[in-house]
């Protein structure tokens, strides 16, 4: 079994950046990973629709920019439609309440919030009888906002709303 | 000696006796003396699985020391069957029987089952989807709310019942000084629908707060206002 080939492998498998180090346990400590990914992102770039991209410690394998428009609606969302879309009803209006996001998407919310605050896109904290909502620095991370700020961030989405 | 006591007696020594050959075959096994391969595991199990229903009833140590030692002679047997190094020459092709055991185990592929993320913009649709829906959801409501009519749950909290019974209860302590009793036809001066209905909702609160009995002797007549706690 071939190193190069074995990190290749674990980056097709992984769907998702992969650490140096965890590279390095799976391949083993006495191969040169940084050698081994720079080999792959130099080979991939002269092929194909697909990417090796390494930045900092992290190393994935991705749809090249110019195709990712193209596959993008045959490719798997992690968050489901309902989800996604009673996370854009609390980024829009936060800081709102639990119960006014029931009140806009249906009691199927609160299965949401839950989902929402377990992948850390949202926090909750109490607020009377009901939870105050707002989302995190993860959700300007996830898709890309320049700003942690709340209103800056409605500012946003209302321009992008236009 | 009674006949219970002589079978109990020879089942013991027959178990005993059983035991301590087992017991000679291991450590015989063990010293290399005879090869497990000779021993009929199947004949001596059989014995054992005879003896076990009768020993079980007697002492749970014989037979879990039964049990022991026929594990230990399995397990090596079963040592010897896995050292044993297949002869390629004596290989004989397998019976159809013995297909399934010859082939090996299927392993299933791994696959990429990756998930991407949410773009800004799918975040965006789904938010204009949402607000369409909460609009067409308003909007359903408050078409159901006309073409309902009257809500009475809504003009509840709307109109202010107590202001309005505020104003008959001034308006029957007026009329009440020197007289037991007022008609309901008395309070109204302009008989239209919405003054009625204004003026019997708050009676209605003040007969139940007992401030006054309201009775009416005839059917759709005049109604009789009796003050009880004004």
């Amino acid at each position: 079994m071939n190193d190069r080939d074995l990190v290749e492998a674990a980056l097709f498998v992984a769907g998702r950046p992969l650490t140096l180090g965890e590279l390095e346990s799976i391949v083993g400590p006495d191969a040169d990973i940084e050698e081994l990914v720079a080999s792959l992102v130099a080979d991939y770039q002269q092929r194909g629709a697909i990417e090796v991209v390494q930045t900092g410690d992290d190393v994935v394998m991705q749809v090249k920019a110019s195709y990712a428009d193209a596959v993008r609606a045959i490719a798997q969302r992690d968050l489901e439609t309902p989800v996604l879309r009673t996370l854009a009803v609390i980024a829009y209006h936060q800081p709102i309440t639990q119960s006014k996001v029931a009140e806009i998407r249906g009691n199927k919310a609160y299965g949401h919030v839950h989902e929402l605050e377990a992948r850390k896109l949202i926090v909750t904290a109490p607020h009377g009888r009901t939870r105050m909502l707002r989302t995190t620095k993860a959700f300007v991370e996830y898709f890309g906002f320049e700003t942690e700020n709340l209103e800056e961030i409605k500012e946003r989405i209302e321009l992008l709303l236009r | 000696m009674t006949n219970e006591e002589s079978d109990v007696t020879s089942v013991n020594e027959a178990a005993s006796y059983d035991e301590r050959s087992i017991d000679i075959l291991v450590s015989l096994a063990k010293k290399g003396e005879i090869d497990p391969w000779d021993i009929d595991i199947v004949d001596v199990t059989d014995k054992f699985l005879a003896h076990i229903a009768r020993l079980e009833k007697l002492d749970l140590r014989i037979s879990s020391r039964t049990l022991l030692f026929a594990s230990i002679l399995l397990r090596m047997k079963s040592d010897a069957l896995e050292a044993a190094e297949p002869d390629g020459d004596d290989e004989t092709p397998p019976e159809e029987d013995d297909l399934h055991v010859c082939f090996p185990a299927l392993k299933p592929k791994v696959r990429r089952h990756a998930k991407r993320r949410v773009t800004l913009s799918e975040l965006i649709e789904e938010l204009k989807k949402a607000t369409k829906r909460k609009e067409r959801s308003d909007a359903r409501r408050m078409m159901h709310q006309r073409e309902g009519g009257f809500d009475a749950l809504s003009v509840a909290h709307t109109e202010d019942i107590e202001k309005q019974v505020a104003r008959v209860h001034e308006e029957l302590k007026r009329r009440f000084e020197g007289h037991d009793h007022v008609l309901f036809s008395e309070l109204i001066t302009h008989p239209t629908a919405e003054a009625i209905v204004q003026t019997y909702i708050p009676l209605l609160f003040m007969a139940n707060r007992r401030q006054i009995q309201l009775e009416q002797r005839e059917l759709f007549g005049d109604i009789l206002i009796k003050c009880k706690d004004l």
